[in-house]
Protein backbone atom coordinates (compact mmCIF):
# COMPACT_ATOMS: atom_id res chain seq x y z
CA UNK A 1 0.00 0.00 0.00
CA UNK A 2 2.65 2.24 0.99
CA UNK A 3 4.62 1.96 -2.19
CA UNK A 4 1.64 2.75 -4.34
CA UNK A 5 1.50 6.48 -2.85
CA UNK A 6 4.92 7.31 -3.58
CA UNK A 7 5.65 7.87 -7.32
CA UNK A 8 8.11 5.62 -9.16
CA UNK A 9 10.83 6.91 -11.89
CA UNK A 10 12.10 4.64 -14.39
CA UNK A 11 16.13 4.20 -14.35
CA UNK A 12 18.19 3.86 -17.29
CA UNK A 13 21.74 3.18 -17.19
CA UNK A 14 23.62 3.58 -20.57
CA UNK A 15 27.50 2.80 -20.54
CA UNK A 16 28.36 1.81 -16.75
CA UNK A 17 26.76 2.59 -13.93
CA UNK A 18 26.27 1.75 -10.45
CA UNK A 19 23.00 2.06 -7.96
CA UNK A 20 21.90 1.46 -4.88
CA UNK A 21 18.84 0.17 -5.60
CA UNK A 22 15.33 1.28 -4.35
CA UNK A 23 12.15 1.45 -5.69
CA UNK A 24 11.49 2.25 -9.82
CA UNK A 25 9.02 1.59 -12.58
CA UNK A 26 10.76 0.79 -15.29
CA UNK A 27 14.89 -0.27 -15.11
CA UNK A 28 16.85 -0.64 -18.45
CA UNK A 29 20.45 -1.40 -18.70
CA UNK A 30 21.81 -1.15 -21.81
CA UNK A 31 25.74 -1.57 -20.90
CA UNK A 32 27.32 -2.53 -17.48
CA UNK A 33 25.26 -2.42 -14.31
CA UNK A 34 24.96 -2.67 -11.01
CA UNK A 35 22.67 -2.89 -8.58
CA UNK A 36 24.41 -2.97 -5.18
CA UNK A 37 21.20 -3.33 -2.83
CA UNK A 38 17.54 -4.35 -3.15
CA UNK A 39 15.67 -3.13 -6.32
CA UNK A 40 11.92 -3.38 -6.62
CA UNK A 41 10.08 -2.47 -10.12
CA UNK A 42 7.89 -2.69 -12.98
CA UNK A 43 9.77 -3.86 -15.52
CA UNK A 44 13.33 -4.70 -15.50
CA UNK A 45 15.07 -5.07 -18.77
CA UNK A 46 18.84 -5.66 -19.67
CA UNK A 47 20.58 -5.84 -22.88
CA UNK A 48 24.28 -5.51 -21.22
CA UNK A 49 25.74 -7.26 -18.43
CA UNK A 50 24.01 -6.82 -14.75
CA UNK A 51 24.85 -7.53 -11.43
CA UNK A 52 22.33 -7.45 -8.36
CA UNK A 53 23.44 -7.99 -5.20
CA UNK A 54 19.94 -7.91 -3.64
CA UNK A 55 17.22 -9.01 -4.74
CA UNK A 56 14.64 -8.32 -7.02
CA UNK A 57 11.01 -7.98 -7.35
CA UNK A 58 9.73 -7.11 -10.85
CA UNK A 59 6.78 -7.78 -12.72
CA UNK A 60 8.48 -8.35 -15.80
CA UNK A 61 12.22 -9.50 -15.92
CA UNK A 62 13.76 -9.21 -19.89
CA UNK A 63 17.63 -10.39 -19.95
CA UNK A 64 19.44 -10.22 -23.34
CA UNK A 65 22.70 -10.00 -22.43
CA UNK A 66 24.12 -11.15 -18.33
CA UNK A 67 22.58 -11.17 -15.64
CA UNK A 68 23.56 -12.05 -12.10
CA UNK A 69 21.12 -11.78 -8.76
CA UNK A 70 22.15 -12.75 -5.80
CA UNK A 71 19.26 -12.65 -3.27
CA UNK A 72 15.64 -13.74 -3.70
CA UNK A 73 13.49 -13.23 -7.23
CA UNK A 74 9.71 -12.74 -6.98
CA UNK A 75 8.90 -11.73 -11.22
CA UNK A 76 5.31 -12.30 -12.61
CA UNK A 77 7.36 -13.07 -16.16
CA UNK A 78 10.76 -14.06 -17.16
CA UNK A 79 12.02 -13.93 -20.33
CA UNK A 80 16.10 -15.25 -20.48
CA UNK A 81 17.66 -14.27 -24.19
CA UNK A 82 21.10 -14.26 -22.70
CA UNK A 83 22.91 -15.79 -19.99
CA UNK A 84 21.23 -15.52 -15.98
CA UNK A 85 22.25 -17.14 -12.95
CA UNK A 86 20.25 -16.87 -9.90
CA UNK A 87 21.88 -17.66 -6.52
CA UNK A 88 18.92 -17.95 -4.51
CA UNK A 89 15.31 -18.68 -4.46
CA UNK A 90 12.81 -17.64 -7.56
CA UNK A 91 9.58 -17.20 -7.63
CA UNK A 92 7.68 -16.48 -10.74
CA UNK A 93 4.44 -16.72 -12.78
CA UNK A 94 5.73 -17.06 -16.13
CA UNK A 95 9.42 -18.09 -17.06
CA UNK A 96 10.58 -18.61 -20.48
CA UNK A 97 14.15 -19.25 -21.20
CA UNK A 98 15.74 -18.89 -24.69
CA UNK A 99 19.45 -18.76 -23.68
CA UNK A 100 20.71 -19.81 -20.81
CA UNK A 101 19.45 -20.21 -16.75
CA UNK A 102 21.37 -20.99 -13.74
CA UNK A 103 19.08 -21.61 -10.45
CA UNK A 104 21.60 -22.52 -7.92
CA UNK A 105 18.55 -22.70 -5.62
CA UNK A 106 14.87 -23.51 -6.40
CA UNK A 107 12.90 -22.41 -9.04
CA UNK A 108 8.92 -22.15 -8.18
CA UNK A 109 6.49 -20.77 -11.07
CA UNK A 110 3.03 -21.55 -12.94
CA UNK A 111 4.53 -22.46 -16.04
CA UNK A 112 8.31 -23.06 -17.20
CA UNK A 113 9.33 -23.20 -21.03
CA UNK A 114 13.09 -23.79 -21.79
CA UNK A 115 14.14 -23.43 -25.27
CA UNK A 116 17.88 -23.09 -24.38
CA UNK A 117 19.44 -24.35 -21.41
CA UNK A 118 18.33 -24.74 -17.92
CA UNK A 119 20.44 -25.92 -14.64
CA UNK A 120 19.30 -25.73 -11.28
CA UNK A 121 20.94 -27.12 -8.04
CA UNK A 122 17.67 -27.64 -5.93
CA UNK A 123 13.98 -28.24 -6.95
CA UNK A 124 11.64 -27.42 -10.02
CA UNK A 125 8.02 -26.36 -8.71
CA UNK A 126 4.94 -25.44 -12.03
CA UNK A 127 2.17 -26.62 -13.12
CA UNK A 128 3.44 -26.91 -16.40
CA UNK A 129 7.03 -27.82 -17.51
CA UNK A 130 7.55 -27.88 -21.00
CA UNK A 131 11.48 -28.30 -22.70
CA UNK A 132 12.87 -28.12 -26.44
CA UNK A 133 16.26 -28.14 -25.29
CA UNK A 134 18.64 -29.04 -22.00
CA UNK A 135 18.11 -29.01 -18.67
CA UNK A 136 20.04 -30.31 -15.40
CA UNK A 137 18.04 -30.28 -12.79
CA UNK A 138 19.78 -31.16 -9.08
CA UNK A 139 16.40 -31.80 -7.19
CA UNK A 140 12.88 -32.84 -7.54
CA UNK A 141 11.10 -31.67 -10.95
CA UNK A 142 7.94 -31.51 -9.41
CA UNK A 143 5.20 -30.58 -12.24
CA UNK A 144 1.52 -31.16 -13.27
CA UNK A 145 2.37 -31.48 -16.88
CA UNK A 146 5.97 -32.59 -17.84
CA UNK A 147 6.38 -32.49 -21.53
CA UNK A 148 10.08 -33.03 -22.36
CA UNK A 149 11.86 -32.73 -26.20
CA UNK A 150 15.27 -34.10 -25.96
CA UNK A 151 17.62 -32.39 -28.19
CA UNK A 152 20.71 -32.88 -25.98
CA UNK A 153 21.17 -35.34 -23.09
CA UNK A 154 19.61 -34.49 -19.51
CA UNK A 155 19.66 -35.38 -16.35
CA UNK A 156 17.10 -35.09 -13.32
CA UNK A 157 16.98 -36.61 -10.19
CA UNK A 158 13.27 -37.15 -9.31
CA UNK A 159 10.42 -36.55 -11.44
CA UNK A 160 6.92 -36.19 -10.24
CA UNK A 161 3.67 -35.06 -11.71
CA UNK A 162 0.91 -36.03 -13.22
CA UNK A 163 0.65 -36.45 -16.54
CA UNK A 164 4.83 -37.31 -18.20
CA UNK A 165 5.84 -37.39 -21.51
CA UNK A 166 9.27 -37.92 -22.51
CA UNK A 167 9.98 -37.90 -26.46
CA UNK A 168 12.93 -37.18 -28.53
CA UNK A 169 12.69 -34.25 -30.56
CA UNK A 170 15.61 -34.41 -33.19
CA UNK A 171 19.37 -35.36 -33.31
CA UNK A 172 22.03 -32.82 -31.61
CA UNK A 173 24.30 -31.04 -34.37
CA UNK A 174 27.51 -32.40 -35.36
CA UNK A 175 29.85 -30.12 -32.72
CA UNK A 176 27.20 -30.78 -30.33
CA UNK A 177 27.68 -34.34 -30.20
CA UNK A 178 31.02 -33.78 -29.91
CA UNK A 179 30.48 -31.49 -26.81
CA UNK A 180 28.28 -33.87 -24.84
CA UNK A 181 28.88 -37.65 -26.03
CA UNK A 182 26.50 -39.16 -28.43
CA UNK A 183 23.85 -40.19 -25.95
CA UNK A 184 20.92 -37.77 -26.49
CA UNK A 185 18.30 -39.17 -23.45
CA UNK A 186 17.20 -38.21 -20.03
CA UNK A 187 18.60 -39.47 -17.27
CA UNK A 188 16.66 -39.83 -13.78
CA UNK A 189 16.60 -41.68 -10.63
CA UNK A 190 12.81 -42.26 -10.17
CA UNK A 191 10.49 -40.85 -12.27
CA UNK A 192 6.43 -40.93 -10.99
CA UNK A 193 3.27 -39.70 -12.43
CA UNK A 194 -0.42 -41.08 -13.06
CA UNK A 195 0.54 -41.57 -16.71
CA UNK A 196 4.29 -41.77 -17.90
CA UNK A 197 5.25 -42.09 -21.54
CA UNK A 198 9.17 -42.48 -22.04
CA UNK A 199 11.31 -42.77 -24.79
CA UNK A 200 15.29 -42.91 -24.67
CA UNK A 201 15.06 -42.31 -20.72
CA UNK A 202 17.93 -44.31 -18.70
CA UNK A 203 15.95 -44.25 -15.28
CA UNK A 204 16.89 -46.61 -11.58
CA UNK A 205 13.13 -46.83 -10.73
CA UNK A 206 9.40 -45.89 -13.09
CA UNK A 207 6.30 -46.02 -10.94
CA UNK A 208 3.11 -45.02 -12.34
CA UNK A 209 -0.87 -45.69 -13.02
CA UNK A 210 -0.51 -45.95 -16.63
CA UNK A 211 2.99 -46.55 -17.98
CA UNK A 212 4.58 -46.50 -22.07
CA UNK A 213 8.24 -47.27 -21.88
CA UNK A 214 9.29 -46.56 -25.42
CA UNK A 215 12.46 -47.45 -27.28
CA UNK A 216 15.28 -46.39 -26.42
CA UNK A 217 14.81 -46.88 -22.81
CA UNK A 218 16.91 -48.11 -20.29
CA UNK A 219 14.92 -48.99 -16.55
CA UNK A 220 16.04 -51.13 -13.61
CA UNK A 221 12.12 -51.44 -12.10
CA UNK A 222 8.57 -51.07 -13.32
CA UNK A 223 6.05 -50.71 -10.71
CA UNK A 224 2.26 -50.01 -12.61
CA UNK A 225 -1.25 -50.12 -11.36
CA UNK A 226 -3.56 -50.05 -14.42
CA UNK A 227 -1.42 -50.73 -18.21
CA UNK A 228 1.85 -51.33 -19.21
CA UNK A 229 3.45 -51.25 -23.00
CA UNK A 230 7.27 -51.68 -23.21
CA UNK A 231 8.40 -51.51 -26.55
CA UNK A 232 10.58 -54.34 -28.07
CA UNK A 233 14.02 -51.87 -28.16
CA UNK A 234 13.30 -51.11 -24.67
CA UNK A 235 15.44 -52.78 -21.60
CA UNK A 236 13.99 -53.05 -18.40
CA UNK A 237 14.97 -54.82 -15.41
CA UNK A 238 11.74 -56.23 -13.83
CA UNK A 239 8.07 -54.97 -14.39
CA UNK A 240 5.76 -55.71 -11.35
CA UNK A 241 1.87 -55.08 -11.09
CA UNK A 242 0.94 -53.17 -7.77
CA UNK B 1 12.10 -38.47 15.22
CA UNK B 2 9.60 -41.46 15.65
CA UNK B 3 10.41 -44.34 13.74
CA UNK B 4 6.75 -44.95 12.83
CA UNK B 5 7.18 -44.26 9.15
CA UNK B 6 4.87 -45.21 6.36
CA UNK B 7 6.22 -45.39 2.52
CA UNK B 8 5.08 -43.09 -0.29
CA UNK B 9 3.82 -46.65 -1.91
CA UNK B 10 1.30 -47.69 0.85
CA UNK B 11 0.30 -44.17 1.49
CA UNK B 12 -1.18 -43.85 -2.03
CA UNK B 13 -2.59 -47.54 -1.54
CA UNK B 14 -4.08 -46.52 2.03
CA UNK B 15 -5.43 -43.24 1.30
CA UNK B 16 -6.19 -43.60 -2.71
CA UNK B 17 -4.68 -40.49 -4.41
CA UNK B 18 -2.62 -40.33 -7.40
CA UNK B 19 0.74 -39.29 -7.48
CA UNK B 20 -0.69 -36.41 -9.41
CA UNK B 21 -2.46 -35.27 -6.78
CA UNK B 22 0.08 -35.90 -3.83
CA UNK B 23 3.31 -33.92 -6.05
CA UNK B 24 0.26 -31.03 -6.49
CA UNK B 25 -0.36 -30.94 -2.49
CA UNK B 26 3.11 -30.96 -2.13
CA UNK B 27 3.60 -27.98 -4.53
CA UNK B 28 0.83 -25.85 -2.93
CA UNK B 29 2.56 -26.74 0.03
CA UNK B 30 -0.18 -28.37 1.93
CA UNK B 31 2.15 -31.21 2.78
CA UNK B 32 5.41 -29.83 4.58
CA UNK B 33 8.50 -30.23 3.05
CA UNK B 34 10.27 -32.16 6.16
CA UNK B 35 7.57 -34.67 6.03
CA UNK B 36 9.06 -36.31 2.84
CA UNK B 37 11.98 -38.29 4.12
CA UNK B 38 14.32 -39.61 2.15
CA UNK B 39 15.78 -43.42 3.12
CA UNK B 40 17.13 -46.42 0.92
CA UNK B 41 15.29 -49.11 1.44
CA UNK B 42 16.26 -52.66 -0.91
CA UNK B 43 14.09 -51.15 -3.97
CA UNK B 44 16.55 -48.42 -4.07
CA UNK B 45 15.43 -45.00 -2.56
CA UNK B 46 12.23 -44.42 -1.45
CA UNK B 47 10.51 -41.38 -0.19
CA UNK B 48 8.59 -41.94 3.51
CA UNK B 49 6.48 -40.13 5.66
CA UNK B 50 5.24 -39.84 9.30
CA UNK B 51 2.50 -42.32 9.70
CA UNK B 52 0.38 -40.34 11.68
CA UNK B 53 0.87 -36.94 10.86
CA UNK B 54 0.24 -37.75 7.15
CA UNK B 55 -2.65 -39.73 6.61
CA UNK B 56 -4.66 -37.41 8.92
CA UNK B 57 -3.53 -34.56 6.67
CA UNK B 58 -4.07 -36.49 3.47
CA UNK B 59 -7.67 -37.40 5.23
CA UNK B 60 -8.07 -33.58 6.02
CA UNK B 61 -7.43 -32.25 2.35
CA UNK B 62 -9.81 -34.67 1.03
CA UNK B 63 -13.00 -34.00 3.26
CA UNK B 64 -12.55 -30.19 2.80
CA UNK B 65 -11.30 -29.89 -0.83
CA UNK B 66 -14.79 -29.66 -2.05
CA UNK B 67 -15.64 -26.70 -0.08
CA UNK B 68 -12.16 -24.88 -0.09
CA UNK B 69 -9.41 -24.57 -2.64
CA UNK B 70 -6.27 -25.65 -2.69
CA UNK B 71 -5.03 -22.19 -1.83
CA UNK B 72 -7.57 -21.76 0.48
CA UNK B 73 -6.02 -24.92 2.13
CA UNK B 74 -2.88 -23.85 1.67
CA UNK B 75 -3.85 -20.93 3.97
CA UNK B 76 -5.27 -22.93 6.58
CA UNK B 77 -2.22 -25.65 6.84
CA UNK B 78 0.55 -22.89 6.67
CA UNK B 79 2.28 -22.32 9.91
CA UNK B 80 2.04 -18.26 9.53
CA UNK B 81 -0.44 -16.30 11.03
CA UNK B 82 -4.30 -14.95 8.96
CA UNK B 83 -4.07 -11.44 8.46
CA UNK B 84 -8.05 -10.90 9.71
CA UNK B 85 -8.64 -8.68 12.74
CA UNK B 86 -11.72 -9.09 14.38
CA UNK B 87 -13.60 -7.24 17.09
CA UNK B 88 -14.39 -8.52 20.16
CA UNK B 89 -17.91 -9.08 19.79
CA UNK B 90 -17.25 -10.72 16.50
CA UNK B 91 -15.72 -13.43 18.56
CA UNK B 92 -18.48 -13.83 20.33
CA UNK B 93 -21.04 -14.04 18.32
CA UNK B 94 -19.41 -16.02 15.88
CA UNK B 95 -18.56 -18.33 18.63
CA UNK B 96 -14.97 -18.45 17.98
CA UNK B 97 -14.17 -18.48 21.76
CA UNK B 98 -16.62 -18.18 25.02
CA UNK B 99 -17.09 -14.60 26.68
CA UNK B 100 -15.30 -16.11 30.01
CA UNK B 101 -12.55 -16.95 27.97
CA UNK B 102 -12.32 -13.18 26.88
CA UNK B 103 -12.99 -11.84 29.97
CA UNK B 104 -10.20 -13.45 31.42
CA UNK B 105 -7.91 -12.52 28.61
CA UNK B 106 -9.44 -8.90 28.91
CA UNK B 107 -8.49 -8.72 32.56
CA UNK B 108 -4.84 -9.73 31.85
CA UNK B 109 -3.84 -8.04 28.48
CA UNK B 110 -6.82 -4.66 29.20
CA UNK B 111 -9.48 -3.83 26.77
CA UNK B 112 -8.55 -3.80 23.19
CA UNK B 113 -11.04 -3.08 20.11
CA UNK B 114 -9.21 -5.19 17.91
CA UNK B 115 -7.63 -8.30 17.99
CA UNK B 116 -5.17 -9.40 15.66
CA UNK B 117 -5.35 -13.18 14.61
CA UNK B 118 -2.03 -14.10 16.78
CA UNK B 119 -4.19 -12.99 19.31
CA UNK B 120 -7.02 -14.56 18.76
CA UNK B 121 -4.85 -17.58 18.71
CA UNK B 122 -3.92 -16.99 22.13
CA UNK B 123 -7.20 -16.72 23.21
CA UNK B 124 -8.50 -19.72 21.34
CA UNK B 125 -5.32 -21.63 22.77
CA UNK B 126 -6.29 -20.30 25.99
CA UNK B 127 -9.83 -21.37 25.70
CA UNK B 128 -9.25 -24.84 24.56
CA UNK B 129 -6.87 -25.75 27.27
CA UNK B 130 -9.12 -24.48 30.56
CA UNK B 131 -12.09 -26.14 28.92
CA UNK B 132 -10.37 -29.13 28.92
CA UNK B 133 -8.91 -28.88 32.43
CA UNK B 134 -5.36 -29.46 31.88
CA UNK B 135 -4.60 -25.97 32.60
CA UNK B 136 -5.03 -23.35 35.65
CA UNK B 137 -6.49 -20.25 35.55
CA UNK B 138 -3.13 -18.93 36.98
CA UNK B 139 -1.45 -20.96 34.47
CA UNK B 140 -3.80 -19.42 31.76
CA UNK B 141 -2.47 -16.53 32.71
CA UNK B 142 1.10 -17.61 31.99
CA UNK B 143 0.20 -18.72 29.07
CA UNK B 144 -1.21 -15.41 27.94
CA UNK B 145 2.41 -13.06 28.69
CA UNK B 146 4.59 -16.17 27.43
CA UNK B 147 2.50 -15.90 24.01
CA UNK B 148 2.15 -11.77 23.81
CA UNK B 149 5.73 -11.71 24.89
CA UNK B 150 7.45 -14.17 22.87
CA UNK B 151 5.21 -15.91 20.30
CA UNK B 152 6.38 -13.20 17.98
CA UNK B 153 9.82 -14.55 17.57
CA UNK B 154 8.24 -17.92 16.51
CA UNK B 155 5.61 -17.09 13.93
CA UNK B 156 5.79 -18.83 11.02
CA UNK B 157 7.79 -21.62 12.67
CA UNK B 158 6.23 -24.48 13.56
CA UNK B 159 6.18 -23.90 17.08
CA UNK B 160 5.05 -25.76 20.14
CA UNK B 161 3.80 -24.99 23.31
CA UNK B 162 4.66 -26.86 26.60
CA UNK B 163 3.60 -26.95 30.09
CA UNK B 164 5.69 -29.45 32.93
CA UNK B 165 5.04 -29.44 36.36
CA UNK B 166 7.33 -30.49 39.28
CA UNK B 167 6.21 -30.71 42.91
CA UNK B 168 3.49 -28.40 41.95
CA UNK B 169 5.22 -25.95 40.45
CA UNK B 170 4.34 -25.22 36.41
CA UNK B 171 6.62 -24.09 34.23
CA UNK B 172 5.25 -22.59 30.69
CA UNK B 173 7.44 -22.41 27.38
CA UNK B 174 6.96 -22.07 23.98
CA UNK B 175 9.90 -24.17 21.85
CA UNK B 176 10.55 -24.84 18.50
CA UNK B 177 11.08 -28.42 18.45
CA UNK B 178 10.13 -29.87 21.59
CA UNK B 179 11.28 -33.55 19.77
CA UNK B 180 14.77 -33.41 21.77
CA UNK B 181 13.92 -32.48 25.51
CA UNK B 182 14.50 -35.03 28.87
CA UNK B 183 14.20 -33.75 32.38
CA UNK B 184 14.69 -35.35 35.84
CA UNK B 185 12.04 -38.27 37.06
CA UNK B 186 10.04 -36.08 39.00
CA UNK B 187 8.75 -33.85 36.04
CA UNK B 188 5.66 -34.36 34.55
CA UNK B 189 4.77 -33.29 30.80
CA UNK B 190 1.24 -31.74 31.25
CA UNK B 191 1.03 -30.31 27.69
CA UNK B 192 2.31 -30.17 24.49
CA UNK B 193 0.49 -28.92 21.67
CA UNK B 194 1.50 -27.93 18.50
CA UNK B 195 0.74 -24.55 17.73
CA UNK B 196 0.17 -25.18 13.96
CA UNK B 197 -2.74 -27.72 14.76
CA UNK B 198 -4.24 -25.10 16.87
CA UNK B 199 -4.15 -22.73 14.27
CA UNK B 200 -5.15 -24.83 11.64
CA UNK B 201 -8.25 -25.42 13.74
CA UNK B 202 -9.35 -21.81 14.44
CA UNK B 203 -8.65 -21.25 10.98
CA UNK B 204 -11.32 -23.10 10.15
CA UNK B 205 -13.11 -22.19 12.44
CA UNK B 206 -13.63 -18.52 11.05
CA UNK B 207 -13.62 -19.86 7.86
CA UNK B 208 -16.80 -21.89 8.41
CA UNK B 209 -18.14 -18.73 9.82
CA UNK B 210 -17.55 -16.55 7.13
CA UNK B 211 -19.29 -18.54 4.75
CA UNK B 212 -22.31 -19.29 6.66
Amino acid sequence: MEQKQQPRHDLNISGLGRTGGGVYKDVKIDGMGKVSGDIDCITFTSNGTVGIEGSLQAESMNINGTAKVEGPTMLDKMVIGGMSTFKDQVQCRAVFINGRATFDKSLKSDAVKVEGILKTKGDVQCETFSVKGHFTIGGLLNADQVDIKLNLPCSVQEVGGEHIVVRKWKSPRFWEQLQYGFSTGLKAHIIEGDHIDLEYTEADTVRGNDVRIGPGCTIRLVEYQNTIYQDPNAKVGSCVQI
Amino acid sequence: MDDDLISKKELLEITGISYGQLYRWKRKSLIPEDWFIRKSSYTGQETFFPRHKIIARVDKIINMKDDLSLDELADVFSPSAGETSLRSIELIERNIVSLLTLDLYVEIQGQQDDFTFDHILCIYILEKLLKSGELSREEGVMLVRTMEEHYGKLAGKNAELVLIRKMGVSILFLTESADQMYFDKGVKWVIRLPLASSMEELKLKMNEREEA
